[in-house]
């Protein structure tokens, strides 16, 4: 899923984040082209985890700019379901991008990229993704 | 939990306003946005500089929809 709506990256779906070291709402695009589930660099900074000492991880690269994917442990994500009720769900394999640069041309440089949904998330869970660009509708649905 | 699940409502339905207005919001571009209840309360040059003004300001950056607008010359393809 790698459309624009307008030029906005879509679809978003929004969750509350929650780890030993932060806790606070995510807006995160849905990529099924993405094998992990990640926190952007500025998700990061904005949940005020302490990026500089998070310089460590698998090497990754998106969009161009080399991270460092550093693990959070263990995490919660609180989706708002269809019908205004609460659901949370226990995911341990949350990433966050760290440049392996972080200087503060690189974080400016990366600031665009979003938290990522990719299929671990969605394959743990047995999400299916619903998107209707034209009608900017987006959804994870589960299935039994 | 209750209060979660409503922070994440208002939250959402910024994050839904932002994307419906799109067009609108890339006058700000090359801009840091903050947005709260679907306005916007700030715009800065940089992140660190709306984290700046927004700790002033007494507001808590986790429960802000911060977004930072493209250069119209720039596409990003993930």
């Amino acid at each position: 899923m790698r459309k624009f709506v307008k030029d906005r990256y879509f679809p978003f779906i929004s969750f509350m984040f929650r780890s030993s070291h932060a806790f606070g709402f995510v807006e995160a695009l849905v990529d099924t082209g993405s094998p992990f589930t990640v926190l952007s660099t500025t998700d990061a900074i904005r949940l005020r985890l302490p990026i500089k000492s998070m310089r460590k991880g698998e090497p990754c690269q998106l969009a161009g700019f080399t991270f460092f994917k550093a693990f959070l442990g263990n995490s919660s994500m609180t989706f708002r379901t269809d019908d205004g009720k609460s659901l949370a769900i226990q995911f341990n394999n949350m990433g966050v991008l760290i440049p392996t640069k972080l200087d503060k041309s690189q974080l400016e440089d990366v600031k665009h990229i979003p938290s990522i949904i990719g299929n671990d998330f969605l394959e743990q869970e047995k999400f299916a993704l619903y998107v209707n660009p034209s009608k900017k509708v987006s959804y994870l649905e589960k299935i039994e | 939990m209750e209060n979660e699940t409503q922070t994440l409502e208002i939250l959402d339905e910024d994050s839904k306003w932002v994307t419906e207005n799109y067009e609108e919001l890339r006058k700000y571009e090359g801009k840091v946005i903050a947005i709260k209840n679907k306005q916007i309360i700030d715009v800065s040059d940089t992140l660190e500089n709306i984290m700046k003004k927004l700790e002033d300001k007494k507001e808590n950056s986790a429960f802000l929809l911060i977004e930072a607008i493209p250069p119209k010359s720039v596409s990003f393809i993930l």
